[in-house]
């Protein structure tokens, strides 16, 4: 009697399966033949990869000046050496004042350096204001690195020259654990994974049901035996493989093209990212069974995936420094925990007091997302 | 009616928000056969059809499903049993629809409370009887249904689509192999099993939806407006493969707009504005109608000035041109046969009585036609001896692909042509290139004298367009598509004005005007996009199935205004699939594989295969026997 | 010529009727934009703030707690968490429980008092690498303020760095928002009329009425035309909600002219449009054109200087850069925000941001024609 009940469930299983399997197979052959998802899951990653690795970064590496020598005395032929020399900045010749401020105010030149006509004087005398900085100060970041390295500059062109080489008092010994060069590549890749996966996962997700209930299949697949759970599932397995295969190429590409260091074990990637990719995936099915509209469906998985990943998950602005409020929606964010996970996994190592609550916070998510799409997604047209 | 009935619905009731779409529907669908589901558009079919399908669930009223009278079919013994559970042992507990049937019996209500109460505590001892919404969920192979567009995926192949639904109905195995061979040659698609389901013809799509909806051998088929959009070959092969379902037992629940179609079907259900019309066998009804039906021979020859005479009389419930004759229904019988103009004086022509048709009664039964004549015919185009529309060697390729080879033809001034043809045949190509919307790969097109290539500009100001789809701004009120198609064709101030109140006036809408366009049903769509095609008093007009879905008596208004325009010099460019709109046409080209190959007046074409078995062909037999006779002269 | 006018004129109405028409696309031209603008407006911060830090004092001594107290008092950092140990340093830095550790050495102010060179550590989680820069810079302001107090700073005081004057022109506080709206404003408005005129046409396929446009006497020309002013004129509805956001909402300063910005909203809106139009000239669905859209515009906003400075980007892709019309804009913007830009400078940067609208138009008109 129990073995023919387990025969029985074993069965009924067994046809579960094959249920599922043949939507599986079905999505995945769609997703084959569209070739919107390649641009989403093929060239917007590498896109993406190619411009945080090699286009964007924080660091600021040379800059355009223009240096006005007023007094033309030697120091100041010095001075204006030591600038045209230096890998920061590049010198950007102009005739007089009138002609340097054009430039700069034309955003030609970030900065102008002034030596005044009594450079010579007020050096020897270390009087102030023999040399004027002025700096383009609308972009507040370049201008601040501007103002320390031309300080920098001076000070050892006056150090040279006095030859009062003298250590400061107190040295700051500053030292990066985790990224010794402070390269800021090696957090931008591992972050726009983050936003890659969320592309997929959000982005490209949105638009499947819509699509369906847009093209009229949707209700083919509501008059078959398939259940709810089969057509959630059925939806969700290809995309999260997908999700995970660009994840591999991506992570792939950030260690061997960009050099980002591996510290973490594979494994560690894998688990954060899948949990990471069904909250993601949760995200995108909710917007696409509560919209029904390709149009509605894009804007949403736009305006709620894509640009809060991109600009409030810490990857770009550090979420610490935002206005408390803000602070706190963030922590609806996944994309938010995954960064840091990632940035960890990457740089760090497997450090579980950094992922176990990030990866509460993401499980919490997606099984309260994918909770609200199976709740949504009826089988029935009229509710 | 002699089958037991498979489905029963009691006074079922389904209401969108404050839109009710079915009002106390009571209605039976019997077993084994094909019942057919008419009604003009926004009657109530899709939704009826779709509560049967389980996809949603009424708000009053109850359906039930008798499942022990839904018969397997004969020869599909044994197949997709595997997921099904033997009918014995489902539990079955009373439904809840039950007590929340009508909450508030209305007086006069013909099935009481109790009454239904006490009916379904015997179903539910017979243990068969399930709302659809349980038996998708109990018995899912139970029903097989087809939506609206076919619901088929588009950018997977044939065998893909069958796949699909194959394995969600597990059906699987040595079982599959055979159910795809015997459906496959069923539906002759075994050629094309590897071409995506979206580069099908309509006529095709439909034939695999049908084939996705059979898999798993469902005891009851529902198909919803099948017939929309697809040539009557298609829907002949269509008919044919229905019937073989319904007679190895299976139950069909067919919904259309079309009344040939329904005409066929041993049992049908009329629906209008959400309450049945009629329920019965289709011959019941058409009986209403024996003795008022007269073909008229017209005495002046002119058969359009004939039928407009007809549709101006008192006690004409209905008119249409039919080969060289009109065809009119009377509200009365007449007492004695009519003579020559007896009872509709104004008629000039010989009567004579012809057996009654469905659509005969249905237009009896909705009150029959606008009488009112159309005021389209005022004014007048310049005489003009010059072909309006002229086609000379018109070719288009695609690489390799002819998809239309040296199509020529003209067409005077008042003149109507159509250009007939099958799915995919080259017959929208053609269009398209004669209204200037695809670039001929050689030959040359004139539109009143003007050739659309070399003066596109002014050559499409003459030329009045309306799309197969109604193409109107459904956002915006109806008034501002008319105002923005008016200035488009240089239109403005005072005369613009003028032609919109005409407009709205004769084509009934000037009640929309200021409603947002999607709001308004398919009927006053589809002459809101004739409103817009006409605003410029164009000398050409082109429609593009400009009829399909929409019911009998919008289609005898539609038409009324066509053929008065043509009195004013107007001429008309048509494609269609329906036949009978192809008998108002002066003359016609039957486009197939590319070419033209046949042309000339209806009565022309049907005499050129009228044969001794059937001397009288109709226009759906021509079109057939047309294009079966250049199959067998040019085997591909 | 005037009834081609009067064509392009009714289309353009159309396209802001269908546009306005229903409630949604109404709410989603105003909502998003507004939204995003004072989300990412508070978010964006290049500032620290709210630093957590954590200091291993091994010394204790007057100095080490006179630096301790200076980065106290800094309104950067979060109150101080002690480590007892150099095991400590680890596992705090790990779990991003502090983004950098302060260390002082046992003879940190015995070596101070003797006037020699002392040393303190700062050890900074470099997975966060930019606000651990940012950081670095700001503690090292602190303990040179510390350290001129010193016996040893104070006798070398005299002549170091006091030559040097600074001054930041058109953003003297360096506040980032000043530089992040203008910016904001080009990259929001680039999306909306990219995705408001690349759907336009894919939607109008879809419903056929492309094709009724088609048959008219409208030349192909003539629909590219009105189907971009609706771009322009949201882009100039969009200049009057910005401006009053950002000037008066964020009281980011104003010193070129309004109409400058103006204008140049109306040409940036209408390129983008141009943009947008070309995308739906290629596709057949609204989904491609949406997704293209967003294929297109994020890699532009990225490369086009929005968030980082374009000075730091490879040759190869500033070139790129040039190619769009965002980079143009956010210089355009930039200086009629905060540098009052000369004619001459707002006109070299018009003219580019115009040829890229022309090319593009002209590019979706042909392959409208082509495919007739």
């Amino acid at each position: 009697m129990k073995s023919t009940r387990t025969a029985a469930q074993q069965a009924a299983l067994g046809l579960w399966l094959r249920r599922l399997g043949a939507l599986v197979v079905k999505e995945c052959k769609e997703i084959v033949r569209d070739p919107s998802s390649y641009l989403v899951a093929g060239l917007m990653p590498a896109l993406l990869l190619l411009i945080f690795g090699y286009g964007i970064t924080l660091d600021i590496q040379t800059l355009e000046i223009s240096i006005l020598d007023q007094s033309g005395s030697q120091p100041a032929q010095q001075v204006v050496h030591a600038f045209m020399h230096s890998p920061s900045f590049t010198v950007v010749p102009a005739a007089n004042q009138e002609a340097a401020e054009k430039l700069f105010k034309d955003a030609r030149i970030k900065g102008i350096v002034i030596l005044r006509h009594d450079f010579g004087e007020a050096v020897a005398r270390g009087q102030a204001g023999a040399v004027q900085i002025l700096v383009d100060g609308a972009d507040a970041n370049t201008a601040k690195f501007i103002q320390a390295y031309a300080q920098m500059l001076l000070a050892r062109w006056q150090q040279a020259s006095t030859g009062t080489a003298q250590p400061a008092a107190i040295e700051v010994q500053p030292r990066y654990w985790y990224n010794a060069t402070a390269n800021s590549r090696n957090y931008l890749v591992p972050g726009s994974i983050t936003v890659i996966m969320t592309l997929i996962g959000t982005l490209l997700t949105s638009l499947v049901f819509a699509r369906e209930w847009e093209r009229g299949t949707m209700e083919a697949m509501l008059a078959t035996p398939a259940s709810r759970l089969q057509l959630l599932l059925g939806k969700l397995i290809p995309y999260f493989c997908m999700g995970m295969l660009s994840m591999l190429v991506c992570a792939a590409a950030a260690v061997w093209i960009f050099s980002v260091p591996f510290r973490g074990s594979l494994w560690v990637l894998l688990l954060l990212s899948s949990i990471f990719l069904l909250t993601a995936l949760g995200q995108g099915l909710l917007i696409s069974v509560l919209t029904r509209t390709q149009l509605l469906a894009a804007q949403a998985g736009l305006f709620s995936g894509f640009l809060p990943a991109l600009l409030l998950s810490g990857f770009v602005f550090d979420i610490a420094s935002m206005p408390y409020a803000l602070q706190i929606a963030t922590l609806l964010l996944p994309a938010r925990y995954f960064n840091v996970c990632l940035q960890t996994v990457f740089l760090a190592g497997d450090i579980w007091s950094v992922f176990v609550p990030c990866m509460g916070a993401m499980l919490a998510l997606g099984a309260a997302l994918l909770a609200l799409v199976y709740h949504n997604l009826q089988k029935r047209l009229d509710v | 009616m002699n089958k037991p009935a498979a489905v029963e619905l009691a006074q079922v009731g389904m209401a969108f928000g404050s839109c009710l779409a079915l009002r106390e529907v009571s209605a039976s669908i019997p077993s084994g056969c094909v019942t057919g589901l008419v009604g003009p558009d926004a009657a109530g079919k899709t939704t009826l059809v779709r509560l049967l399908a389980g996809l949603l669930r009424p708000t009053q009223g109850q359906i039930l499903v008798h499942s022990a009278q839904l018969a397997a079919p004969v020869g599909a013994e044994g197949q997709g049993q595997g997921a099904q559970p033997p009918l014995s042992c489902t539990a079955v507990q009373a439904q809840p629809a039950l007590q929340t049937a009508p909450k508030e019996p209305t007086l006069g209500n013909a099935v009481p409370q109790e009454a239904a109460k006490a009916c379904a505590a015997l179903d539910v001892e017979a243990g068969h009887s399930l709302c659809p919404e349980n038996i998708v969920a109990t018995l899912p192979n139970f029903i097989g249904y087809m939506p609206q567009r076919f619901g088929l995926y588009e950018d997977l192949s044939v065998m893909d689509n069958l796949v699909l639904h194959a394995r969600l109905r597990n059906v699987q195995g040595q079982q599959r192999a055979e159910i795809f061979e015997q459906l496959l040659q069923f539906t002759a698609l075994a050629p094309f099993t590897t071409r995506l389901a979206g580069r099908l013809s309509g006529g095709m799509k439909q034939k695999l939806g049908i084939a996705c909806a059979l898999l798993g051998s469902p005891r009851l088929l529902l198909l919803d407006e099948p017939g929309v959009g697809v040539d009557p070959l298609s829907r002949r092969d269509l008919w044919r493969m229905v019937l073989r379902l319904a007679d190895s037992g299976m139950t069909v629940l067919w919904s259309t707009a079309y009344l040939d179609e329904a005409e066929r079907c041993p049992h049908v259900i009329m629906l209008d504005e959400g309450r049945v019309l009629y329920e019965g066998a289709p011959a019941e009804l058409t009986r209403r109608a024996a003795g008022k039906v007269f073909a008229i021979t017209p005495a002046s020859g002119h058969k359009k000035a004939t039928l407009a005479a007809c549709m101006h009389s008192e006690g004409v419930a209905d008119a249409l041109i039919q080969g060289s004759r009109v065809r009119v229904v009377l509200h009365q019988s007449p007492a004695a046969l009519p003579e020559k103009g007896l009872c509709l004086p104004s008629v000039q022509g010989v009567f004579m009585p012809v057996p009654p048709r469905l659509e005969d009664a249905y237009m009896l039964g909705l009150g029959g036609i606008d009488r009112s004549p159309s005021p389209l015919v005022e004014g007048s185009l310049p005489a003009s001896d010059k072909p309006r529309i002229e086609a000379r060697g018109l070719t288009k390729r695609y690489g390799n692909f002819v998809a239309a080879n040296d199509i020529s033809f003209s067409v005077p001034a008042g003149r109507i042509f159509g250009l007939l043809g099958p799915n995919g045949a080259g017959k929208s190509t053609t269009f398209r290139m004669l209204c200037g919307l695809s670039k001929p790969s050689s030959g040359e097109c004139f539109v009143d004298g003007v050739n659309l290539l070399t003066a596109g500009n002014m050559a499409r100001a003459r030329l009045g367009y309306m799309a197969q789809k109604f193409s109107l701004y459904t956002d915006i009120p109806v008034q501002e598509n008319l105002r923005i198609f008016g200035q488009l064709y240089g239109l403005s101030g005072h005369k613009l004005r003028q032609r919109m109140e005409l407009l709205a006036e004769t084509l009934a809408l000037t009640s929309y005007l200021r409603q947002p366009t999607r709001l308004l049903p398919l009927g006053q769509k589809q002459r809101l996009a004739l409103a817009c095609a006409l605003l410029h008093n164009p000398a050409v007009l082109f429609l593009d199935e400009p009829t399909s879905g929409v019911d009998a008596r919008t289609r005898r208004d539609f038409w009324k205004h066509i053929t008065a325009m043509t009195r004013t010099g107007v001429s008309v460019l048509v494609t269609t699939h329906f036949m009978e709109e192809a008998e108002y046409c002066d003359s016609m080209a039957l486009v197939y594989r590319g070419n033209i190959i046949t042309t000339g007046t209806p009565d022309a074409l049907k005499a050129a295969v009228a044969s001794a078995e059937n001397p009288d062909p109709s226009m759906e037999e021509t079109f057939i026997a047309c294009i079966q006779r250049y199959d067998e002269e040019h085997p591909q | 010529m005037n009834a081609a006018l009067a064509r392009i004129g009714t289309i353009a109405i159309k396209e802001l009727w269908v546009l306005l028409a229903n409630k949604q696309s109404r709410l989603m031209l105003i909502i998003p934009p507004v939204m995003q603008i004072i989300i990412f407006a508070w978010a964006a911060t290049m500032e620290v703030r709210n630093v957590d830090i954590a200091v291993l004092n091994e010394d204790n001594g007057y100095w080490s707690r006179q630096v301790v107290a200076a980065v106290q008092g800094s309104p950067t950092f979060l109150p101080v968490q002690h480590l007892r140990s150099e095991a400590d340093i680890r596992p705090v830095l790990d779990g991003r429980k502090a983004l950098l550790v302060l260390r002082f050495a046992h003879d940190f102010s015995a070596t101070v008092e003797r006037g020699q060179p002392a040393a303190v550590q700062v050890l900074l989680d470099g997975r966060r690498s930019n606000a651990a820069q940012i950081t670095a810079q700001y503690m090292n302001d602190i303990i040179s303020r510390v350290a001129a107090t010193t016996p040893a700073g104070q006798q070398g005081a005299a002549g170091s760095k006091a030559a040097v004057s600074v001054r930041f022109w058109f953003n003297p506080n360096l506040e980032f928002r000043w530089f992040f709206l203008p910016n904001l404003v080009g990259m929001i408005s680039f999306v909306l009329s990219l995705v408001i005129t690349g759907l336009s046409v894919a939607r109008e396929r879809e419903m056929g009425t492309f094709d009724q446009l088609l048959v008219s006497p409208a030349r192909p020309t003539e629909i590219a035309i009105a189907k971009l002013l609706p771009g322009g004129l949201v882009g100039i509805v969009h200049a009057t909600l910005f401006l009053l956001l950002i000037h008066f909402g964020f009281a980011v300063p104003l010193v070129g002219s309004v109409w400058l910005f103006y204008a140049a909203m109306l040409l940036f809106s209408l390129a983008a449009s141009a943009m947008g139009l070309m995308i739906s000239s290629l596709c057949s669905t609204q989904q491609q054109a949406f997704l293209g859209a967003f294929a297109l515009a994020v890699p532009c906003i990225l490369i086009s200087g929005t968030i980082t400075p374009m000075s730091n980007m490879p040759l190869l892709l500033q070139w790129l850069s040039a190619l769009t019309p965002v980079s143009h804009f956010l210089q355009l913007v930039q200086g009629i925000f905060l540098k009052d830009i000369s004619m001459e400078a707002a006109l070299h940067s018009a003219w580019r941001i115009a040829l890229i609208a022309c090319v593009c138009s002209i590019i979706a008109v042909r392959m409208f024609k082509r495919r007739m």
